[in-house]
């Protein structure tokens, strides 16, 4: 046995238990003279450290009621069968000749009926048999005197039975820990004793420590709850987005969430009469209601692309455009608006990404909120062709969304021709329909002196996120419980586990 | 996007198939026509008709907005490549047009169809055709609308005229003639649609020789003959509008939906007054559009080298011809394709029926270093430093309501809304307000878990945009909200210290009055002489406002303008 070190306590404790081994706790915390809980703490400790052996005796105690107690002066049937052994006695006068109370005689009555011990005639209660009736109860009434008289414990199962069910007598189980000593004398000489500490402190660590032992813990306590300071999951996932597209080399763009619709249609070559720019589809702000137009050429041209086609080669969309209507404000309904800022500062080869909070005026529910992120950019390169847009498309299945195949289906979009729908086969939620995408029109980019492809692509992450963390509701999102933000666990990455 | 109801039996046959499709082979049939399957089939019924859903992506194609219109475009790449069939000999009908209409709804187009066998299912396919074409690439009527009638009621020349607000005729579901003026006071229809017409002393209106009326375009047909049931075969079909372009393509759509349907089709001759920039017309037409395209520009563009032999077959599968013209190829489109600008447009029909998933994937790299925007690099630095001091962060929405920001926190209206945009067709009253800046949303986020455990210290960082100068920012901000017993003003100044002493910002504090906070216990934020945000104790009035009952201290930063952060603020007038 490794050598052992004990504080004081746990030392004289120890000490005792071997001298009286076995002995019950409350008898050793009566010699030790000591507080009940060190004593108990000190056999925790010894029981841990393998000296002792704690075991818990239990033993059945019977005990008189209140009623039990009361019929030490005799039990009612005895009472009643003492009275009337030498004597009937008429009902009515009962009560007044045997001094019982008229409840107990109805009680004690049924007792002896049932055992049938008693008739009663005309009025009249007799014995029916005196033998039987002399020696009735008896039993019942030892035990109860044998109780009352100090008794803890009674043999006859059937008496102990029937005082129970008579609410005479409760049954309690006492137990009692027994300690007993695993260790020799000659073992527990060799024991060293050291003042326990709970804590190392500086006077400790700089002289003493040596001479002292350390409080064990517990492994089972839990610690108190830190509540970290932490991100918001879902702007961490946004982070862990914007590093995987900056990885893929994009650079981030940026712009105003109040956008006016030259930017967010008219740039689009969405024409001014789209039904996407009814009041219906759009939300709109009440002052100012319009914002200035820039005085740029390609403000021009993109006016004159709207109602002739102007240099691009097309036909146009054949109206008179309205500057005014381009002026007005709105809140910004795709993340498009900025790839669409961003032309004008193009130079290839570039690669862009935003992630936009965008608004529209849909009813909220469980997949939809009036607020919503878009993740969206653009891509240009004077050689780039519709075949590396699929490309394209592939790696960021794969990248962002993990996904190992693909699929490709024609989509549609006012500002791309041709346009692509993205379908990822993600390895948890199988094919998802995970971006859309496609060459910007010549409409879009000659207007801003842009003379080869550009590819525009979005994202749909927004389900990568509710799998990743396990949210079926939208508005979960924009949670308003910090509990939630205290506990939510926290993920790398942007994919959902496998 | 629109979508239509169809029926499965009824689009498989349609397409020429012996066998009806199952949702998911009808999903795959239809993807080159830009659409998907939306439902589970219902049905069939006891026609015999499984109901399905079917989204069309496109907005530019209404030809594609019916049963008939995806099959013909199906059939493209099966059995029926080329144009369709448009030939369309005179019917011998005439429209006269009144020069009065030239400032009211100039344009219509027409045709005769005959021979038709409708039935309830086929009645409702019509219907659903005219409806989608009339809301949405009619503008909801406002551009174009059509109207079909039983021909056999009408007798040539139509006119196509303009009456008084007096006249009077017996509009479609009332039992008697009633004025115009009545039509848009009591009609349903004339409720909803007379904004169209709302500013013209006359409306136009379509009567035959005998001045039987057809219709008033583009609110309501008359009672009888505009009125199609199973028992009519020969229709007549016009469309009104306010483009002559727009006018002859809905046109164009609904009278092949119902030549696919086994009408003959015969012409209108429309005769324009000569106030009119245009002659006299023949609808629906019967030549294509057409437009040259360069087969270099079209490889270059897709990554592809096809032969002119292989490019012109991929275009005839998409409905049209095409010709040889020098190096050039001239394609022949069906009327319906006003949507065809450029010839991008025809690359991606090129694109389609190859087929998006036969093009062997190209691996060109653009090499590009990536970029965190500046702006989202110093919010993060901010972010960090914040959840360093043991803060949580809270996400709220953008849009906020005004009590949360004016009545809640003490503020006075008057001077939230000078700078604060309301939106003027919000959703709901709970999101009528962008927020201008972020404390008001997290004393909301406390007030929703007073009865969670405390301290709870937040912060959010994030956009807001308010009104300076008429001009509208988008800012991001920065917020602290520390609630809990022991949280004081210097909790909040300890929190400020910390992060500004990091980041080796001097600033000093100017004691300043506001209703959000105690008076004594709030200052001003200053850096070189630029005010940058206020701090404080939360004023207790507030607390009150909300049933918190532990105090709270807060600030409120603004990061666009501290000079050493770069943060940036976007105006919606600049770039």
């Amino acid at each position: 046995m490794a050598k052992i070190v004990l504080n004081p306590v746990n030392y004289e404790v120890l000490e005792r238990i071997i001298q009286d081994s076995p002995i019950d706790v409350p008898t050793l915390t009566n010699n030790l003279k000591m507080d009940r809980g060190r004593v108990e703490g000190a056999i925790a400790n010894l029981v841990d450290m393998g000296l002792i052996t704690r075991e818990i005796r239990s033993e059945i105690i019977h005990s008189l009621t209140k009623r039990g107690k009361e019929a030490n002066d005799g039990l009612v049937e005895r009472r009643l069968l003492d009275n009337l052994l030498d004597k009937s006695i008429h009902m009515k006068d009962l009560s007044e000749k045997t001094g019982i109370s008229k409840g107990d005689i109805t009680a004690g009555i049924g007792i002896l009926k049932k055992a049938g011990l008693i008739v009663i005639n005309r009025g009249n209660v007799e014995i029916s048999d005196r033998k039987k009736a002399s020696a009735y109860s008896l039993d019942l009434q030892e035990a109860i005197t044998s109780l009352f008289s100090g008794s803890t414990f009674i043999e006859d199962a059937s008496a102990i039975d029937r005082l129970k069910s008579r609410g005479l007598i409760e049954i309690s189980e006492n137990t009692t820990a027994i300690v007993k000593s695993k260790i020799s004398k000659k073992e527990f000489n060799s024991i060293q004793v050291k003042e326990e500490v709970t804590k190392l402190t500086p006077a400790l660590i700089q002289s003493g420590w040596q001479n002292v032992s350390f409080k064990p813990y517990s492994m089972k306590t839990k610690p108190r709850k830190i509540y970290a300071g932490r991100n918001h999951p879902y702007r961490q996932f946004l982070d862990h987005l914007r590093v995987k597209l900056v990885g893929l080399g994009f650079e981030e763009m940026k712009g105003p969430i109040v956008e006016q619709e030259f930017w967010n249609f008219d740039s689009l070559y969405a024409p001014q009469d789209h039904p996407a720019r009814e009041d219906t589809d759009i939300l709109l702000i009440k002052n100012p209601t319009h914002g200035k137009l820039l005085n740029k050429n390609y403000v021009n041209n993109v006016a004159k692309t709207h109602e002739n086609g102007w240099e691009t080669g097309s036909r146009g969309h054949g109206y008179k455009w309205d500057p005014e209507k381009a002026a007005r404000l709105l809140l910004r309904p795709q993340g498009t608006a900025i790839s669409a800022r961003t032309l004008p500062k193009l130079v290839a080869p570039a690669k862009y990404f935003s992630i936009a909070r965008c608004f529209r005026p849909d009813q909220i529910d469980a997949t939809h909120a009036v607020e919503f992120d878009q993740t969206e950019g653009i891509i240009c390169d004077p050689n780039i062709t519709f075949r590396d847009l699929l490309g394209i498309l592939k790696t960021f299945a794969t990248e962002v969304a993990g996904a190992s195949e693909v699929r490709f289906r024609p989509d549609f979009y006012p500002f791309t021709s041709p346009s692509v729908e993205l379908s990822a086969k993600h390895p948890v939620l199988g094919y998802i329909e995970f971006g859309g995408a496609g060459i910007l029109r010549p409409e879009v980019t000659k207007p801003f002196g842009i003379d080869y492809p550009v590819l525009a692509w979005g994202l749909g992450v927004g389900r990568l996120f509710m799998t990743k963390y396990e949210i079926s509701d939208i508005r979960e999102l924009f949670s308003q419980n910090i509990d939630y933000l205290r506990n939510e666990k926290v993920s790398s990455g942007i994919q959902p586990e496998e | 996007m629109v979508t239509i109801d169809v029926s499965i039996e009824d689009i498989s046959r349609l397409m020429g198939l012996k066998k009806v499709l199952s949702p998911e082979e009808l999903d795959d049939y239809i993807a080159n026509t830009i659409s998907e399957v939306d439902s589970d089939p219902e049905g069939p019924d006891e026609n015999g008709h499984t109901k399905i859903a079917i989204d069309v992506k496109t907005s530019n194609r209404p030809d594609l907005w019916c049963a008939e219109g995806i099959a013909r475009l199906v059939r493209g790449g099966i059995d029926q490549p080329g144009l369709p069939p448009l030939d369309a000999p005179p019917s011998g009908y005439e429209i006269q047009v009144d020069a009065k209409l030239k400032r009211i709804r100039p344009y219509i187009g027409a045709a005769v169809i005959r021979g038709l066998e409708l039935d309830d299912f086929l009645i409702k396919q019509i219907i659903q055709l005219q409806d989608k074409v009339d809301f949405s690439f009619g503008r909801k009527r406002k551009r174009t609308s059509i109207g079909i009638y039983n021909i056999n009621m009408l007798e040539s020349p139509i006119k196509y005229t303009c009456v008084d607000r007096s006249f009077k005729f017996q509009p479609l579901a009332f039992d008697e003639e009633i004025t115009v003026d009545e039509i848009f006071d009591l009609h349903p229809k004339g409720k909803e649609y007379r904004h169209i017409l709302d500013a013209h002393e006359l409306v136009p209106m379509l009567v035959d020789i005998n001045n039987r009326v057809l219709s008033m375009p583009p609110i309501i047909n008359s009672n009888d003959v505009g009125r199609v049931t199973v028992d009519t075969t020969d229709v007549l079909v016009e469309v009104t509008g306010i483009k002559y372009g727009a006018t002859i393509q809905a046109l164009a759509v609904v009278v092949q939906a119902l030549r696919d349907r086994g009408g003959k089709v015969s012409s209108v001759k429309i005769n324009y007054p000569k106030e009119y920039d245009i002659k006299d017309d023949v609808t629906p037409h019967s030549q294509p559009l057409e437009i040259e395209v360069d087969p270099k520009d079209i490889n270059r563009y897709l990554g592809t080298k096809f032969s002119h032999k292989k490019m012109m077959s991929l275009i005839r599968k998409r409905r049209n011809d095409v010709k040889k013209r020098g190096s050039k190829l001239v394609v022949q489109l069906p009327p319906w394709r006003r949507d065809v600008l450029h010839w991008v447009d025809i690359s991606e029909d090129v694109a389609m029926a190859y087929g998006y998933n036969n093009f062997t994937i190209g691996n060109a790299k653009v090499v590009t270093s990536g970029k965190i925007d500046p702006s989202t690099e110093d919010e993060n630095l901010v972010r960090q430093l914040f959840t360093g001091l043991g803060l949580i962060e809270v996400l709220n929405y953008t849009l906020t309501n005004i009590s949360t920001l004016t009545d809640k926190v003490n503020m006075d209206d008057k001077i939230v809304k000078m700078h604060t945009i309301e939106i003027s067709n919000p959703v709901s009253s709970n999101f009528n307000y962008i927020r201008s800046e972020l404390l008001p949303g997290l004393i909301r986020f406390a007030s929703s878990n007073t009865h969670n455990e405390y301290p709870q210290r937040i912060f959010e960082t994030g956009e807001c945009v308010v009104v300076e100068n008429n001009e509208v920012i988008t800012k991001s901000k920065a917020s602290v909200l520390l609630a809990g017993v022991e949280e004081t003003f210097e909790t909040i100044l300890a929190v400020l210290d910390t992060l500004f002493r990091l980041l080796r910002f001097d600033y000093t504090l100017e004691e300043f009055h506001s209703n959000y906070y105690l008076d004594g216990r709030a200052a001003n934020i200053i850096i070189d002489g630029i005010t940058i945000g206020q701090l404080g104790e939360v004023h207790p009035q507030i607390l009150n406002n909300y049933g918190i009952e532990v105090p709270m201290s807060a600030m409120e930063l603004d990061l666009t303008i501290i000079p050493d952060l770069k943060v940036v603020s976007y105006n919606s007038n600049e770039n």
